[in-house]
């Protein structure tokens, strides 16, 4: 995120899969175990970390529609782009929305050094604890044994309200001094340790961090950790029995207190005591899940995960003519995702004379300027876009000539739309493109004018109207022949398909090689 | 009317609901209502879940975890029964906008769930009252493992294929035939059991009093 629209695609992605996990959630609140409660939550961590819009796709909703409404009536046509999860400041501030974008950044950074600070704090306090009693460390030794847990440094602080587990690499199992706690408090900790809770209470916690100022994702946060509490619940009520599980729920009552509840790196029964009564909720509506629950909470897990991580592309491209900022917006919502997307793009805005197909495949500097042009003009000629010939359309064949790839963010063709004319005549429209590939977006520049070529050689065959590329040595030249949204142009071939459909993701044809001497049957040589 | 009788019925609709939701009969029309091909389903899934939830109300004296799927169900019903007109009479409906990609994805996740719980619930019932010797409990489970992973697994395919060139022939061979396995399982296992229950002689029914089985 190097921008304030960055953050907004990243934050309003992530919310959208929030509002849809909790939907789910509460529909199986009373359905699912708990430990799929907890574990649903690792598709929004998933969503958090992959960069919204990457390969332009989107998870549920279009998101970048919406930012380029708002971006467009504030007339600012740069590109939403999330390169990383967490913002970076790349530029110097000089709008107001760049201003914003620092205050933010300066939230994220706060953040994630006051966590850090509780926790030296919390590791502080814990120095000037004693050594725990001889019958307390027995009772966390045998449960430590039954769980089949790493034995940990067990330690009492004075006036501590309840036990908790600090540290991933050397934990700490840290008891109230001169108490006994009870066996199942202790047991609740040990499944913490088991699990690992305390890394993924610093994940949790660092992802709230990055998204501070969303409140429903500082809510999810929180509902994920109160999760985590309740699946440890779970595990401890399934080896209780009876009356034995109410005594849980009441310790659970007397123990609410919201010290050290959310220190990262930590795990602490009481969670803090606004959510001691969910948890209570929880432990009275504990049943034991039938065998083969875990099959079908993993199925349904990966039935979510596939659509919220992966995402999907936009199927149609939908534009309104009498609304043509909105339409805009949707189109530059499109991103082109390969370098042949951006020509097959291009050339369908030449041919149909289409101004939203040249905005998905222009590049931002030139998105005012299509708006405006668009605006002024219900007809005439566009320079931007329009080859100023007859509207061409079908039976036009679509071609990517002597295509170079001149590095992995930049190829240069010619582009040849060529229209069959009476007699076997060709009249063909061509024009030197480079496509490039600006912060994950391809774009199409044009490098000269457009030039008018007739010629009476068949397209499948070497066009000495068209330049070659000379082979080295024997001072033969050759073409090269790509389609992008087209079919496949061959010898045998003399019928080519034009496909209207935009195709922002398509993938160059394998190159056609035609020689300047073709009846030397050397083909493919020169390659 | 008895626990037993409850009981028998409520297997028997189980019975009958899934054969009406995992088997079609589908008759196309062009240009009948509209231009586009309308289709008719002559043996619709909402009749199924209909009876699921009449099933669902005789079976959940026995199995009190039934109950949970009432619900559920109930969204299921709704969901099949709109897809049932809008495929018969306004098929130019686009299944492709974002909202009705979201309320697919929602359904697959209950369906999947519905599927697995009641079946793990019929399972329950007929291990409790299945004669002695007869395995339709196991039976029952087996094919719930097998539905619940081919529906996942159609998923996944359908949409990793939309990414990756993926041959129909496996798609085919492991989707259909291990979906047409469970499905064909469960619908016999079921009847078998009812079938069972019914013939079984009055003084060998378990029916117990009130305080339950």
């Amino acid at each position: 995120m190097t921008d304030l629209w960055g953050f907004l695609l990243q934050t309003l992605t992530a919310s959208g899969t929030a509002v849809l996990l909790l939907a789910v959630k509460a529909f199986f609140r009373d359905k699912l175990p708990p430990r799929w409660q907890f574990g649903i939550w690792g598709i929004l961590g998933i969503v958090l970390i992959i960069p919204a819009g990457l390969n332009g796709k989107y998870v549920l909703l279009n998101w970048r529609f919406l930012i380029e409404i708002l971006k467009a009536r504030l007339g600012d046509f740069s590109f939403p782009r999330v390169l990383f999860p967490f913002p970076i400041i790349a530029s110097v501030p000089h709008t107001l929305f760049d201003w914003i974008f620092v205050a933010y950044t300066a939230g994220v950074v706060f953040f994630l050094l006051y966590y850090p600070v509780s926790y030296i704090r919390l590791r502080l306090l814990l120095r000037s604890g004693n050594e725990a009693s001889p019958e307390q460390i027995a009772l966390v030794r045998s449960l430590e044994k039954a769980e089949k847990v790493k034995p940990c440094r067990v330690t009492a602080v004075p006036g501590l309200p309840a036990p908790f587990v600090c540290g991933i690499f050397r934990p700490v199992m840290v008891l109230p001094e001169d108490v006994l706690p009870e066996s199942t408090v202790i047991l609740h900790e040990l499944i913490h340790l088991k699990h690992g809770d305390c890394l993924w209470s610093i994940v949790i916690c660092f992802l709230r961090c990055l998204h501070w100022c969303n409140p429903l994702l500082v809510f999810c946060s929180k509902k994920a950790l109160n999760d985590m509490e309740s699946r440890c619940d779970q595990i401890v009520l399934e080896r209780l029995k009876g009356e034995e599980r109410r005594d849980y729920g009441r310790l659970l009552l007397s123990m609410a207190n919201e010290r050290f509840a959310k220190t990262p790196g930590s795990t602490c029964i009481n969670n803090g005591g606004k959510n001691i009564r969910t948890r209570i909720e929880n432990i009275a509506r504990f049943r034991t899940y039938p065998k083969g629950m875990g099959l079908v909470s993993v199925c349904i897990l990966i039935l979510l995960v596939l659509p919220l991580s992966v995402g999907a592309r936009t199927p149609v491209i939908r534009t309104n003519d009498n609304n043509i900022s909105l339409s805009l917006a949707w189109v530059r919502s499109i991103p082109c995702t390969t370098a042949a997307g951006a020509f097959d793009t291009y050339i369908k805005a030449v041919i149909d004379g289409n101004g939203y197909f040249r905005a998905v495949c222009a590049p931002e500097e030139e998105q005012e300027a299509i708006l405006k042009e668009m605006q002024e003009k219900s007809f005439g000629i566009y320079p931007l876009w329009d080859s100023g010939r007859k509207r061409l359309g079908g039976g036009d064949y679509c071609l990517i000539y002597n295509l170079k790839k001149i590095s992995d963010t930049r190829y240069e063709g010619l582009m040849v739309i060529g229209r069959k004319l009476e007699d076997d005549f060709y009249s063909l429209t061509c024009r030197n493109l480079r496509a490039e590939n600006q912060g994950g977006r391809w774009v199409i520049i044009p490098l000269d004018e457009f030039r008018y070529v007739d010629t009476d050689t068949i397209l499948s065959h070497y066009c000495p109207e068209l330049p070659g590329i000379p082979a080295d040595g024997n001072g033969r030249v050759y073409q090269t022949v790509q389609t992008v949204g087209t079919a496949l142009p061959s010898p045998d071939q003399q019928v080519f398909d034009y496909d209207r459909n935009l195709k922002p993701n398509a993938n160059f044809s394998p190159a056609a090689i035609y020689w300047s001497e073709p009846e030397s049957e050397d083909y493919n040589d020169a390659l | 009317m008895t626990h037993y009788d409850n009981l028998t019925r409520g297997i028997g609709k189980a019975a009958w609901g899934y054969f009406f939701v995992f088997l079609s009969f589908r008759l196309n029309f062009t240009g009948v209502f509209s231009d586009y091909t309308n289709t008719i389903n002559l043996i619709p899934d909402f009749i199924g879940y209909y009876l699921f939830l009449a099933a669902i109300r005789d079976l959940e004296e026995e199995e009190k975890e039934v109950a949970l799927l009432r619900v559920p169900c109930f969204i299921l019903a709704v969901w099949s029964w709109a897809e049932w007109v809008f495929e018969a009479f306004f098929p130019f409906f686009n299944q492709q906008n974002d909202l009705a990609v979201i309320a697919i994805l929602l359904i697959r996740t209950i369906s999947l769930y519905y599927h697995f719980q009641f079946l793990t619930n019929l399972a329950s019932l007929a291990e409790k009252y299945q004669p002695s010797g007869c395995r339709y409990d196991a039976r029952l489970l087996l094919c719930r493992t097998t539905l619940t992973v081919t529906l996942t697994l159609d998923y996944v395919l359908i949409y990793i294929s939309k990414y990756f060139y993926i041959p129909e022939v496996i798609c085919f061979l492991l989707t259909f035939i291990l979906a047409l396995v469970a499905m064909f399982g469960i619908i016999i296992t079921l009847f078998r059991l009812k079938n069972r229950l019914t013939c079984a002689p009055a003084g060998e029914s378990p029916d117990q009093p009130e305080s339950g089985v």
